[in-house]
C-alpha cells in the first residue's frame, strides 16, 4: 500500500537483506537467552517471522493489483478493512502463496540458526539431527544415515514437484528488476 | 489500519534485526563470555583477529573460494541457459530448467552428508569411478587440496541453478530479431554469443554475480558438514570462524568483530562490482 514513508521502509527492508545472518546472531542469541527461550523450538520460530524478504514481495505483489478496486468498494461503502480482506487479500493469494512456499523450503532446510540456538537432541531440526546421526568422521550407519538424508528430501520434492512455479518466481524476484 | 499491519514486521525487524546489528557494532568492541561482565576491550578484538592465523586463514580461504566457486558457477550456469535457449523441443526445455534447478531445494547439509559419502576415500563412488578407469584412490577429503575442491563442489552442485535461472530469464528477454540480423551480418555461434547474447545479458550476469558472491562470501553449511575446517584450517570459512569464537569459545565480543569484518567485506565487493559494472553492463 502507498502512504507517506513507504518508500523509506522500503530502503530500510532492503538494506536488512543485505546483512548476512552470522552478524546478528550473537546478539539474536543473547536476546534469546534473555527472553528465557533458549533450547526451545520458539527461538527457532519467532525472530524468523518477520521477513525483509516476504514483506519486498508481497510489496511487489500489492504494486501490480489494480487500485481502481479500492475505489470501486469504498463507492459500494466498505471500508479500509473491508476493501483489504475481501478484495486485496483474496487476490494477493499467489504472492502469499510465493512467500510461503520460499518460506517453507528455507526453514525446512535451514543449518546454521538450528545449530546455534538448539542444544538439546528433541528440539534438533532434521538436517542438524542427520548432521549429528553421521557424527564427526563419518562414524555413524552409512545405510542409517543415508535413508534419513532421502527422507529428509521427500517434503522438499513434493513442494518442488507442485510448487515449482512459485519457487522460481519468488527466487528471481528480487532479480528482475 | 496502517499501523496495525505494518506493527508485527517493523517491531518484529527491530528486535531481531536492526537491535542485533547497534549490538554487534557495540559488542565488538567489548569483551564478554556471559559469564562475567562485559569488558571494555578498545579495538583489542579487531587487532586479536588480525594476529590470528587461524582467521587469517579462514578469510583468505574464503576469498579464493569465492573466486574459484563464482567463476565456475556463472560459467556454468551462463553454458547451460545458452544451451537451453538454443533451438530444441519445448517440453525438454523445461525438463532441463527443471533439473538444473532442482539442487537447489535440497537442504545444503543433507547434500553434504550425502556428497562426503560419495567422496569418501576408501568405499567412495567416486573412487570406485576412477578406480575402473585405473585411476588409483584419491584422498578426497584428507588432503588440503582434495578437502577445498569437494567443498567447492558441492557449493557450486547445488547453487549453479539459482545464476542459472536468472541468466535464462536475461537470455530469454533477447528479441529473436537481433540473432537474425546478426546471422545476416556473418555471426553464429560464438560470434551471436559475443557480441548480441552477453551485452544483452550482462544486467542479468550483474544480478546474478552479486547474489552468487554474497552467498559464497557466507559459505558455512558445506565445509562445517563436510570437513569441520579440517585437514588442518585448509577449508576454514570466515563464518566458522565466527561460529567458532562464539558458541564454541564463548568468545562473543571477538565473533561480533569478526561478523563486521565480513560484512564489510560482503558490502565492498557488492559496492565495487555496481562501480565495475558501469562500465561492462550494457543497459538497452
Amino acid at each position: 500500500m502507498r502512504f507517506r514513508g513507504s518508500g523509506l521502509l522500503f530502503a530500510l527492508v532492503l538494506a536488512t537483506m543485505m546483512i548476512p545472518v552470522q552478524v546478528t546472531i550473537v546478539p539474536v542469541f543473547m536476546l534469546i537467552r534473555g527472553m528465557g527461550l533458549a533450547d526451545t523450538l520458539l527461538a527457532l520460530i519467532i525472530p524468523a517471522v518477520p521477513t525483509a524478504f516476504g514483506t519486498f514481495l508481497m510489496r511487489q505483489y500489492f504494486l501490480n493489483l489494480p487500485g481502481d478496486y479500492a475505489e470501486a468498494a469504498s463507492l459500494d461503502g466498505a471500508g479500509p478493512w473491508r476493501v483489504f480482506l475481501s478484495v486485496y487479500l483474496p487476490l494477493s493469494a499467489p504472492g502469499m502463496a510465493i512467500v510461503g512456499i520460499l518460506a517453507f523450503n528455507y526453514h525446512w532446510n535451514e543449518f546454521f540458526r538450528p545449530l546455534v540456538l538448539v542444544n538439546s537432541e528433541e528440539n534438533f531440526t532434521l538436517p542438524l539431527g542427520l548432521v549429528s546421526l553421521q557424527g564427526h568422521l563419518g562414524t555413524g550407519s552409512i545405510s542409517v544415515v543415508l535413508a534419513g538424508v532421502v527422507l529428509s528430501m521427500i517434503p522438499a520434492l513434493i513442494v518442488f514437484l507442485f510448487g515449482q512455479r512459485y519457487l522460481r518466481e519468488g527466487l528471481t524476484a528480487g532479480a528482475g528488476k | 489500519m496502517i499501523l496495525l499491519l505494518l506493527a508485527p514486521t517493523v517491531v518484529g525487524m527491530g528486535i531481531f534485526t536492526l537491535l542485533p546489528i547497534a549490538g554487534s557494532l557495540a559488542l565488538a568492541f567489548f569483551r564478554w563470555d556471559l559469564l562475567s561482565a562485559p569488558e571494555f576491550a578498545g579495538v583489542d578484538n579487531f587487532l586479536t583477529l588480525g594476529a590470528d592465523p587461524t582467521v587469517r586463514t579462514a578469510f583468505l580461504n574464503t576469498i579464493v573460494f569465492v573466486i574459484v566457486a563464482v567463476t565456475l558457477q556463472l560459467s556454468l550456469a551462463m553454458f547451460l541457459a545458452v544451451m537451453v535457449q538454443s533451438r530444441m523441443p519445448e517440453w525438454l526445455r523445461l525438463f532441463f530448467r527443471s533439473t538444473f534447478f532442482f539442487p537447489l531445494v535440497l537442504s545444503a547439509a543433507g547434500v553434504s552428508i550425502f556428497m562426503s559419502y560419495l567422496f569418501n576415500e576408501q568405499f567412495g563412488v567416486v573412487n570406485w569411478l576412477l578406480g575402473l578407469v585405473g585411476i588409483p584412490n584419491v584422498p578426497w577429503l584428507t588432503t588440503p587440496t582434495g578437502a577445498a575442491a569437494v567443498v567447492i563442489f558441492v557449493f557450486v552442485w547445488q547453487n549453479f541453478g539459482f545464476s542459472f535461472l536468472i541468466l535464462l530469464g536475461g537470455i530469454a528477454s533477447i528479441p529473436k530479431e537481433l540473432y537474425e540480423a546478426a546471422e545476416l551480418d556473418g555471426a553464429r555461434g560464438w560470434g551471436a554469443f559475443r557480441n548480441v547474447t552477453f551485452p544483452l545479458v550482462s544486467p542479468s550476469l550483474l544480478v546474478a554475480s552479486v547474489t552468487a558472491m554474497i552467498m559464497a562470501l557466507q559459505v558455512f553449511d558445506q565445509p562445517y558438514v563436510l570437513t569441520r575446517g579440517g585437514p588442518g584450517d585448509s577449508t576454514r570459512s570466515a563464518v566458522m570462524v565466527v561460529f567458532e569464537a562464539a558458541f564454541q569459545r564463548l568468545e562473543f565480543g571477538l565473533a561480533s568483530a569478526a561478523g563486521l569484518v565480513l560484512m564489510l567485506i560482503i558490502m565492498l565487493i557488492t559496492w565495487a562490482q555496481f562501480r565495475l559494472s558501469r562500465r561492462f553492463v550494457f543497459y538497452q
